[in-house]
């Protein structure tokens, strides 16, 4: 994973819930849905940019933790 | 097995020894206990090595391992309590004790999905407490070992930095899941409910629950992507018609009710991981699991820890095990 992947489209679908996948990373699933509220209550493109870069963040800086590696084969095949 | 549970004495031995250490037991043993590296929180409940137990007079133990790298004990604050993710070293853990029943506890609770760098580092701990019978005399508490202090307002936490090659990952064990009822949302964030919305219609919750007659010792439980995250029920006052929990319910989130658990040993046994993750650094387990599972006296696996007034994953939960394990980078 790299800064170069915050450009896919699955962080926007993440956020906006279109895409409903089950993590393993804990972390991530209690963040997720903080930002999910979040975004319900303010879905303007400023708050999920914001959004997007918190659990972008997240998985960035915990890329090689095993559950978190698992997230990202899930959400970016790689 | 490993143990868990010493006289004060032995504690003193290793504080003295420099030993860094997460105390759980009585206000009157902890506020004995010299200076050293470690914090603590009021409880009588305990997972002990040989079962669920209740003690006034011994204490809970859980010693750092030895290759942790440093620590720093602080206390909080309604001040400083919002950086205490931000506070945490970038690679390590912290564990977090906060006095149940205080005004940080609701502060924490109500607040804590908003404090800068939520989530970003890995936080457990959890709520004291007292023994049931004894809540209206005596307030829950925390003592710092920095300084043998002892609060009933104050949080203190160790933020625990661990080596390269080794991390921290905490995960929860909830054997409740969402069962098969209505869908049950709430127009206000908060620790109590009039109003909420039954499959999107307006009713009022003390109202729903005993039409339904709902056994309120079975949470309501959100699912957070996979992860069933529960709301404990405290009380509901059917003469002021309100429903109140024992952590917040969030605007925003769709819950239901938990199915039935017809043997919580049983199911928690399934759910303990099997692959070597039963080595873990910190764990805890709540109150009214120990309390409606009869757990006097019953092991939980080979996992030792204070049972608790809420647990901490980064935010706080009910009715769930928190467990946190160091394990080595591949």
């Amino acid at each position: 994973m790299e800064q170069s992947d915050f450009n896919h489209p699955v962080w926007n679908d993440l956020i906006n819930g279109t895409l409903q996948v089950k993590l393993n990373y804990l972390a991530a699933n209690i963040l997720l849905s903080r930002l999910r509220i979040r975004h319900k209550l303010n879905p303007s493109d400023d708050e999920i940019e914001a959004s997007k870069k918190e659990i972008f963040s997240l998985y960035l800086k915990s890329k090689d933790l095993p559950d978190a590696k698992a997230d990202i084969q899930l959400l970016l095949n790689k | 097995m490993k143990k868990t549970m010493f006289k004060i004495e032995e504690v003193a031995k290793l504080i003295e020894k420099d030993k860094v250490l997460l105390l759980a037991g009585d206000e009157n043993l902890l506020k004995k206990l010299p200076k050293g590296n470690w914090i603590g929180g009021t409880i009588p409940y305990f997972m002990s090595e040989k079962g669920g137990m209740v003690t006034k007079d011994m204490i809970l133990v859980n010693e750092m391992p030895d290759f942790i790298k440093s620590i720093k004990c602080q206390a909080y604050d309604a001040t400083n309590v919002h950086a205490i993710y931000n506070d945490g070293f970038e690679n390590g853990f912290t564990v977090i004790i906060v006095p149940g029943m205080s005004d940080l506890h609701l502060s924490f609770a109500n607040n804590a999905t908003d404090f800068d760098g939520f989530a970003t580092k890995p936080l457990v701990g959890w709520i004291s407490g007292g023994l049931l019978a004894d809540l209206n005399q005596r307030a829950p508490g925390t003592a710092f070992g920095p300084e043998a202090t002892f609060s009933n307002d104050r949080a203190v936490a160790m933020h625990i930095e661990l080596p390269k090659g080794k991390y921290a990952q905490t995960s929860i064990i909830n054997i409740f899941s969402q069962g098969n009822g209505d869908q049950i949302e709430f127009p206000k964030s908060g620790f109590t409910a009039t109003e909420v919305l039954i499959n999107g219609q307006k009713r009022n919750f003390a109202d729903y629950i005993a039409e339904k007659k709902l056994d309120i010792r079975l949470p309501l439980v959100a699912d957070y992507s996979g992860s069933m995250i529960n709301i404990s029920f405290q009380h509901v006052d059917q003469a002021k018609k309100v429903v109140s929990f024992y952590a917040p319910v969030f605007e925003g989130v769709v819950y239901k009710q938990a199915g039935k658990i017809e043997n919580y040993i049983h199911k928690f046994s399934k759910q303990v991981p099997s692959n070597g993750k039963q080595n873990l650094t910190f764990s805890c387990n709540c109150i009214l699991n120990f309390l409606y599972s009869e757990l006097e006296g019953k092991k939980t696996g080979s996992i030792t820890g204070p049972f608790t007034f809420g647990e901490i994953a980064y935010q706080l939960l009910n009715q769930t095990m928190v467990n946190l394990e160091i394990a080595d980078l591949s």
